[in-house]
């Protein structure tokens, strides 16, 4: 019972959240929104018993992800120009919305034809198998090139971003 | 019937991480400005790690969730990369329109 | 976390009383802050409202209740008001996970409960934390963009940019002693360090009599990173460039008066408090007592008495803590932002790193340790 209440809770908070992000006209409220997305997903996460997931997912995203964007935008003030949120032209719009409602329509399909093959999984609450203990082991033993790549990634992006930021001008100098 | 609807089951959490995909895909496909365009990525990648854990969750099986920490730990990566680059856009043009840019010849 | 609706119902008390706990220390620490600052540097401090200037503080909340309330004509009223609001949140939730005594069992109607002296309790506890507190942020940049002011907003941006480049070094440092107890939950880390200073090394056990099993024996480095890293977490001086008066005004809270202050007030507060208690609970036993509390709880009738002792033991090392966070605040003067950055990037994380590698390499070759020491 507490289980369904927090799922309903928290997949609304993060449903009407991420149409609001959708749908803002200014990138700030964007942005706050955003946060509310992601401790709505938090939520979610906890409540499929993978509190460590739920913890990061706060700590990585609520906490430096989405300051960074909120530090941007605020810095450099970037108002959107006008009410216009959305790119022009009426006939390629109708052609996105048309293809992203296909996606979801194909999805929603998908989810109410074959979850009964699923019916089977019952999910076992008594194994710690999203304990930290556990994620780690895996981690170090099965995925280990992977992470040992992820470190790698994490140290090219700092020399990226710290280069990016300091071109002057290059080919579109004015 | 109806009671067994309400509970929330595998069902429910790939709808909810359907709906979120979708929206992020719209904000992707129809916004003009390029940092809500970073954000809808974020939100497409956070119904992708909501798939994991669900499956991990019902499966029972860690892998899910150990994939969604790299998926998280990347997505951060880009987000990074991806502000620096809007940065520097903002920084030589003054604009943030996405269609600003779609004549890629200086 | 709890799952039935009792356990929930106890938690949601249990966090009230201890957020209650919390508010009541702050005009305390106010009344130290400002005695303490005037004894380092030779004056009186408040002296004339009652005993030691002790009533000052009653005076001081009446004063800020009554004043006019009033909000920017330029500001965005949402931020503006949440923004103080935020600033409580964090501290008062991390607070709430930090184990602040031992567990203890009280009997209803013939009944055993057993209850832990935190709020909530779960595996990952000191993520937990971490998370939490970096949500601090939060509410400077509310408070920065809400105000409408520049300086908030210089003030509010310095410190989030501070935040984030900290909270770096901050989790590095505590990779080493997430090592060696092989825990990510308080209770077992306050647990593990009861007892004299016993290790194993290259298969040996090596017990040490007179010290207690404190992590600060293993871990010295990580506890001067972690200790400095706080500093900055907190927005405290010598890192208090987001409120550099010469410079800002007041930072990102210009633009607040009276209650709306007194808030981010008890924000800041609340961050130094969790700060003094994680300090205690990672390097200095927790409200372990050394030799002493197998003595307390031998001569104590009902494990609520030993529970409350040990209380006011761990109440004891985070106001010692506190103290030494005023006491820094007095003697060194502020950093200057590019030298605040560099010890963050260019200091902090590559000794954290090498703390990181160094544990790890003990750990792992000399054998020692072997999970719980």
């Amino acid at each position: 019972m507490t289980q369904a209440l927090t799922f309903y809770i928290f997949s609304g908070i993060s449903i009407v959240s991420a149409l609001m992000v959708f749908s803002s006209s200014n990138p700030v409220k964007s942005v706050l929104w955003l946060v509310s997305v992601m401790v709505g997903v938090s939520g979610l996460f906890f409540n499929l018993s993978a509190p460590f997931v739920a913890m990061v997912q706060i700590l990585v995203y609520a906490g430096a992800v989405v300051i960074l964007f909120l530090f941007v935008v605020m810095i450099f003030d970037m108002k959107t120009e006008g009410k216009q949120v959305f790119s022009y032209g009426t006939f390629s719009s109708g052609l996105k919305v048309l293809f992203a409602g296909g996606f979801f329509g194909f999805v929603v399909f998908q989810i109410f034809f074959q979850i009964d093959r699923f019916g089977y999984l019952v999910p076992d609450k008594s194994a710690p198998q999203f304990e930290v203990r556990n994620l780690s082991k895996i981690i170090f033993t099965d995925y280990v090139f992977l992470f040992e790549v992820l470190g790698l990634l994490l140290l090219v992006i700092p020399i990226g971003t710290v280069a990016l930021s300091r071109i002057r001008g290059g080919t579109h100098a004015e | 019937m109806l009671n067994n609807l309400l509970m929330p089951g595998l069902g429910h959490y790939l709808l909810v991480s359907g709906i979120l995909f979708t929206i992020g895909l719209l904000g992707v496909l129809l916004r003009k400005n390029i940092i809500v365009i970073l954000m809808s990525i974020e939100l497409m990648l956070n119904a992708v790690n909501l798939t994991f854990v669900t499956f991990g969750y019902y499966l029972n099986d860690a892998n899910g969730a150990v994939i969604t920490l790299f998926v998280i730990a990347v997505a951060a990566a880009e987000a990074a990369v991806g502000l620096a680059l809007v940065v520097t856009l903002f920084k030589n043009f003054h604009e943030l329109n996405i269609r600003f840019f779609e004549h890629l010849k200086g | 976390m709890g799952a039935s609706a009792f356990e929930i119902t106890v938690n949601l008390i249990k966090m009230i009383v201890i957020f209650l706990l919390m508010v009541q220390l702050v005009p305390i620490l106010v009344w130290v802050e400002r005695r303490g600052s005037a004894f380092i540097q030779n004056r009186f401090g408040p002296n004339r409202v009652g005993p030691l200037g002790l009533t000052q503080l009653l005076a001081d909340a009446v004063k800020f209740l009554f004043k006019e309330e009033f909000r920017p004509p330029k500001s965005v009223a949402f931020m503006y008001y949440a923004a103080p609001v935020v600033a409580l949140i964090p501290g008062a939730l991390a607070f709430g996970s930090i184990p602040l005594s031992a567990p203890f069992s009280l009997e209803f109607g013939g009944e055993e409960f057993d209850f832990v002296f935190q709020s909530f309790q779960f595996g990952a506890g000191i993520v937990f934390v971490l998370a939490v507190s970096s949500l601090g942020a939060y509410a400077l940049l509310f408070a920065g963009w809400g105000s409408g002011n520049k300086y908030s907003l210089m003030g509010a941006l310095r410190a989030s940019a501070q935040m984030i480049s900290y909270e770096l070094a901050l989790g590095l440092s505590l990779v080493g002693i997430l090592m060696i107890y092989g825990t990510f939950s308080f209770a077992e880390m306050v647990e593990a360090q009861q007892g004299p200073l016993r290790f194993v090394l290259f298969g040996k056990q090596i017990v040490v009599d007179f010290l207690p099993n404190w992590g600060i024996f293993y871990q010295p480095l990580g506890f001067i990173l972690f200790f400095v890293a706080t500093f900055a977490e907190t927005n405290r001086a010598p890192f208090d460039l987001p409120e550099a008066e010469a410079e800002l005004v007041a930072g990102y809270h210009t633009e607040y008066g009276g209650l709306k202050m007194l808030m981010f007030y008890i924000g800041e507060y609340g961050h130094m408090m969790v700060a003094s208690g994680l300090l205690a609970t990672f390097y200095f036993g927790g409200w372990d007592l050394p030799f002493g509390s197998a003595w307390i709880k031998d001569s104590v009738s009902s494990s609520f008495m030993y529970s409350m002792i040990m209380h006011l033991v761990f109440m004891g090392k985070v106001l010692l803590f506190l103290w030494i966070f005023i006491w820094v605040r007095w003697t060194l003067p502020r950093f200057r932002y590019d030298q605040l950055m560099d010890l963050g990037w260019k200091t902090m994380l590559p000794w954290a790193l090498f703390n990181t590698i160094l544990t790890a390499v003990v750990v792992v070759a000399f054998n020692s340790f072997g999970g719980a020491a």
